[in-house]
């Protein structure tokens, strides 16, 4: 017997953004085109802007964010809990931009200065993300998640599918090298 | 100032300020006023702080964004994969549960095959009384048959 295209959301459903992200799932599930443009959308920004921080890089940023959401999409059947929607993606692209790191180091490459963006002059912008990149791609990651992100400890630690412990002493770790880089740096300037 | 002391502060420095008890607080801003050291580290870690806020990049994605992940979506036929992984998956669930059904009344049925010592075979052998030459008075018994 064929379902339904989806179940009319009640009154009180209707008002919580947890049972409209269920709702969503669920007819995305049932192949509803719809309901995936919606999820994408609602979710697009967080993604973009997260892998963006973690890679500097806009235009890496949005094939990750892609890649997560068709991957996301892809792995629905193992989302147990529907309205857990918008952590399970971004788990996702957060893991995937781990990867992309993880390469870059592999294959070290030149940085080079981006006009666009925010506030900070290029130099400091530069030297910035020289720093990042000598970071092991979970220190900076997670410094990235703290910082930039302005996550909590718990948000990050579930982000990274880690204890929050292992955030706090993370975090600890990545904050002194950044600072020993960056006093490195201002040294060897002067 | 020891070592200890500036340890347990930057250890401290490094948590989350709503996860830190009032002793915890209160030790943190009297060690920032009497150690220079642990002071300026505040400093740094603080500037250090603002510098990568100052950076972050608020970058939100092309117009065409959901577009893109739409025509991949459709492109890799995940819909469809969806779609065909349910029924799947009901046929699974259904040939566990016949299974697990079938387990269960093979299991729970007390007329079952068993090697128990303590029963006794139901069963009888009748064996002809005239085998014997005494009439069957020597004939071996059958332990299901005593008495």
């Amino acid at each position: 017997m064929e379902r339904p295209a989806y179940i009319p959301l009640t009154q009180t459903e209707a008002l919580d953004p947890k049972a409209e992200e269920a709702q969503l799932v669920y007819r995305t599930r049932q192949g509803d085109q719809n309901a995936l443009r919606e999820l994408v959308t609602r979710h697009r920004v967080r993604l973009i802007r997260t892998a963006a921080n973690v890679l500097r890089d806009p235009i890496e940023a949005e094939d990750v964010a892609q890649e997560a959401f068709l991957k996301a999409f892809r792995e629905l059947y193992r989302l147990r809990d529907d309205r857990a929607f918008p952590s399970f993606v971004y788990r996702i692209c957060v893991r995937l931009c781990v990867d992309r790191l993880r390469l870059k180091r592999a294959e070290p490459s030149p940085i080079e200065p981006r006009e666009e963006s925010s506030g900070g002059s290029i130099e400091t912008r530069m030297l910035v993300e020289r720093l990042l990149n000598q970071l092991s791609p979970d220190l900076r990651l997670t410094l990235v998640l703290r910082e930039m992100e302005q996550l909590s400890y718990e948000e990050v630690a579930e982000a990274m599918g880690v204890p929050v412990g292992t955030v706090r002493s993370r975090l600890h770790t990545a904050r002194e090298r950044f600072r020993t880089l960056w006093i490195l740096a201002h040294q060897g300037e002067e | 100032m020891t070592e200890r002391v500036c340890d347990r502060f930057r250890n401290l420095a490094h948590a989350d300020e709503a996860g830190l008890s009032r002793e915890e607080l209160t030790f943190l801003r009297s060690h920032a006023g009497e150690c220079g050291d642990c002071r300026r580290y505040l400093t740094d870690m603080s500037l250090l702080s603002d510098v990568l806020r100052s950076l972050a990049l608020d970058h939100r994605g092309d117009h065409d964004f959901a577009d893109r992940v739409e025509e991949s979506v459709v492109s890799a036929r995940v819909l469809d994969e969806l779609n065909a992984w349910r029924p799947a998956m009901i046929a699974a669930l259904t040939t566990a549960a016949a299974i697990l059904t079938v387990l269960h009344v093979l299991t729970s049925n007390p007329a079952r095959p068993s090697l128990k010592p303590t029963e006794t075979p139901t069963a009888e052998v009748n064996v002809p009384l005239d085998l014997f030459e005494d009439g069957g008075s020597s004939a071996p018994t059958h332990p299901g048959n005593k008495g």
